[in-house]
């Protein structure tokens, strides 16, 4: 099945093999700006649900989906954004070899459709520009036409097309508007019937380098583009690929010989000469700069990033997300709480003995526990889609810049920490936007402290039995604590392990936007499934498991006053565990529970459920009640919730960390490093409180 | 207000490290012996571009995004820590770190935004 993110194994390269099964397909490849709507537009023309956010580098890697028009059937790949066919970080790359190189059995793009800003032309054209000398057929998809026409801008696609030389389609991504007259233009151009597109000229000095660099590669057999000939000339790494060693030397001494004729080198020269013909293409066809840009977005931007309010209402806004997570969420909670423990009651009257305590101690009472938390996630994590879609996040990292200093992080690297809040695997993954080795390693070994939404569960259960009154000023204090931690970690870290300075900081402020209900319901239908899908195996599996530990071996004679005898086998594993967990105030249950959470936070409640059901006179008595019952107190509950929130928090996530980092030791380093930091955090909040 | 010297050497080859030195253009130093870089103009203040230091990726990147020889840049507003600094440029909104806007040098005379918003050409101010 196509299109739903997260998941690491849906990334290109394992459905190549899907793709390969359909040779006779035209390859169409989406590219364009970061933040142009390329997803949201593949979303349209594929029918996938791939996650859109109003801010750059949501996409990166690259994703594929079919198209079927006019009676053919097309590969869409839909790829992360870029500024330019220099890539600068591995995102960009990513894009830049399947346009430039073509991806392995995948080759080359047939054509590629440029998904083009409207409110942000003059400077998406610098990349048409390069994409014309990739000599690829070209379709310029004008998107956010709706923002054109509201900000007032001029644009006139059909002079645009006549003097570019490539067919130019006023898009809305966002309403699905001018779809069939791209698919015409796409199917236009795989047809054939192609103008000229338009040829920057340079200087004279320029056009001379370039002539030179193009008859050294003839002469050596190895005839190269206009594209590769000006990679060449302004010494972009990549351009040298494939060209033998001793070509590529005998250019650079053609290049050193020459002398470039418009500012210090080459790159100058050929960046001014692409403007400036940019500004002839634009003259008389759209409005060139945007005026004063967009008169709501300037109001709000006074307000959401004031100079003094601006952090204020951060924080303001953050708590309040808090606080009705779990006020709003205790309703629903409730409600399945007293659904899930009367089917369980249901299921061992109806079934027989062993049988019907497997299904109504193990499997109903562990995956129904988390099951509970399900309303919660999801006002979370439609909070933060909100707070995307707006366009606000992108100013939330323009606040916090300095803040990422501290850690001596780059300031994009906010982006993927925030996304760290609804999971972390996708945040990890997020890291590959960054453009430094270096920063993409310290924000990996530090989106760990983000807590996650299968955190959130946890929260709640033991906020709602120890701090009923206030309890979203305690998660909202967890969140907090969990940054604190990622601050002081990275400050550490970047003074021992990782020393060097953080990439350059250059972020774009998008205008603010309507979030869309449809990417709101998107959002909303994935974050279920996905969660119930953890429940229903991982989590469902983990319970049904330590169940049975806790009721293996049978003692001879009838339970003790808890879940599990002495005999079994969880209280000889809890025994071991004890004397290191005995200084943080916790209980055996407690300690088994953290220790089944290494696979999953959810499981976290999933065990305690199973190992508090189990109990002989727990009746009805709702979990919260028996927590406030088995928990030793306040001290060692609040404990409990710091070494959650700081240790590994899933299997997947190291696996993710793994592939990404690519070095056993920075894995092996974050499990230790996040697993002592738990235990020193809570027997610190523990001592403190007794 | 925080001045930068200007670093002296003029036009030079490509260095060993691939960075080429920074090259001579004609944004004018002030009677100090200065010249002013985007990091240290106000808010609400509209420049134009001279020329960036460098050619690296950076440089490359900066020039990519618009900032070219030329071009006008309004200083919107900084971040409440001081940084980053917000600019519209070429019609978008873009930030950067005051280190960053640091390698934009500016023409000298400073343009006043509403002079740009009227459409009016603004002569530079004559150096002294």
């Amino acid at each position: 099945m196509h299109g739903h993110n997260h998941s690491p194994s849906q990334s290109f390269h394992h459905r190549s093999t899907v793709a390969a099964e359909q040779p006779h397909t035209h390859l169409v490849a989406l590219t364009g700006n970061p933040n142009s709507g390329k997803t949201t537009l593949f979303n349209c023309l594929t029918g996938s649900h791939q996650k859109v956010a109003n801010y750059g580098g949501v996409t990166v890697d690259l994703r594929e989906g079919l198209l079927r028009a006019n009676g053919e059937l097309w590969r869409v790949i839909d790829l992360p954004g870029m500024y330019s066919l220099s890539a600068v970080s591995p995102d960009e790359e990513i894009a830049r070899d399947l346009i430039v190189f073509g991806f392995g059995a995948t080759g080359r793009p047939d054509l590629v459709v440029q998904v083009v800003d409207g409110g942000r032309l003059e400077r998406s054209l610098l990349l048409t520009m390069q994409l014309i000398e990739q000599g690829l057929p070209l379709v310029i998809a004008l998107n956010m036409f709706d923002e054109v026409t509201r900000r007032g801008l001029l644009i006139d696609p059909d002079r645009l097309t006549a003097r570019l030389g490539v067919p130019v389609v006023p898009t809305i991504g966002t309403r699905g508007k001018g779809l069939d007259r791209l698919t015409e233009a796409i199917k236009g151009a795989l047809d054939g019937s192609r103008p000229e597109p338009l040829h920057v000229r340079f200087d004279p000095q320029t056009e001379s380098a370039l002539e030179g660099i193009e008859e050294v590669c003839r002469d050596a057999g190895a005839p190269v583009s206009r594209g590769v000939a000006i990679g060449l000339l302004t010494r972009e790494p990549s351009a040298g690929r494939g060209l033998p060693a001793e070509l590529v030397r005998r250019v650079a001494e053609t290049v050193a010989s020459g002398k470039p004729g418009i500012g210090g080198n080459w790159t100058d020269a050929v960046t001014h000469a692409r403007y400036a013909a940019i500004s002839d293409l634009l003259a008389g066809a759209a409005s060139v700069g945007g005026g004063r840009g967009d008169s709501r977005t300037a109001r709000l931007d006074a307000l959401f990033i004031h100079r003094l309010w601006g952090i204020p209402i951060f924080l303001l806004i953050l708590l309040t997300l808090f606080q009705l997570t779990f006020t709003i969420g205790a309703y629903p909670m409730g409600w399945i709480d007293a659904a899930v423990s009367w089917v369980g009651v249901l299921f061992k009257a109806v079934l027989p003995g062993l049988l019907g305590e497997v299904v109504a101690d193990g499997f109903i009472a562990g995956a129904g526990m988390v099951l509970i938390f399900l309303p919660n996630i999801l006002i979370l994590m439609m909070g933060i889609h909100l707070l995307e879609d707006s366009g606000y996040m992108a100013r939330a990292a323009f606040l916090m810049d300095r803040v990422m200093r501290l850690m001596g992080l780059h300031g994009r690297s906010f982006i993927p920490m925030l996304m760290g809040f609804g999971c972390n695997v996708p945040a990890l993954m997020a890291s590959r936007t960054l453009e430094s080795r270096r920063d993409r390693i310290l924000t990996m070994l530090l989106i760990p402290f983000m807590s996650c939404s299968a955190r959130l569960p946890v929260y709640v259960m033991v906020t709602a039995a120890f701090f009923p009154r206030n309890g979203g000023l305690v998660i909202f204090g967890l969140y907090l604590w969990g940054v604190v931690v990622a601050v002081g970690s990275g400050r550490l870290f970047s003074r021992t392990l990782l020393k060097g300075q953080a990439a350059p900081f250059m972020l774009e402020l998008p205008p603010y936007r309507w979030p869309t209900a449809r990417t709101t319901f998107t959002l909303l239908r994935f974050t279920t499934k996905m969660f119930l899908r953890r429940i229903g195996t991982a989590v469902a599996l983990a319970a049904t498991v330590i169940w049975f530990l806790a009721n293996f071996p049978r003692p001879e004679m009838a339970a003790g006053p808890s879940a599990y005898s002495h005999h079994s086998y969880i209280y000889h594993i809890g025994r071991v565990l004890e004397p290191a967990m005995k200084p943080l105030g916790f209980t055996l249950p407690m300690d088994i529970a953290l220790v089944s959470g290494f696979i999953a936070k959810e499981v976290v409640v999933a065990t305690m459920g199973v190992l508090f059901a189990g109990n002989a006179d727990a009746g009805t008595e709702t979990l919260v009640e028996q927590l406030r019952r088995q928990m030793p107190g306040t001290a060692s509950a609040l404990a409990f919730l710091v070494f959650v929130l700081l240790y590994t928090p899933c299997l997947t996530s190291v696996v993710t960390l793994q592939r990404e980092a690519r070095k056993w030791y920075w894995t092996t380093f974050s499990i230790i490093y996040q697993t002592g930091f738990a235990w020193v955090a809570a027997w610190g909040t523990y001592r403190m409180l007794t | 207000m925080r001045l930068r010297l200007r670093p002296r050497g003029g036009a030079r080859g490509p260095s060993l490290n691939g960075e080429h030195a920074l090259h001579r253009c004609n944004c004018r130093p002030d009677e100090k012996g200065a010249s002013l870089t985007l990091a240290e103009i106000e808010p609400g203040r509209s420049v134009e571009v001279c020329c960036l230091d460098g050619d690296g990726p950076l440089a490359r990147r900066l020039a990519e995004l618009g900032f070219i020889p030329g071009t006008v840049v309004e200083v919107l507003r900084r971040a409440p820590l001081a940084d980053p600094i917000e600019f519209q440029i070429r019609g978008y909104l873009v930030s950067l770190r005051r280190e960053e806007a640091g390698r934009i040098r500016i023409r000298a005379g400073l343009r006043d935004a509403s002079a740009i918003a009227q459409g009016e050409v603004v002569a530079a101010l004559a150096e002294p």
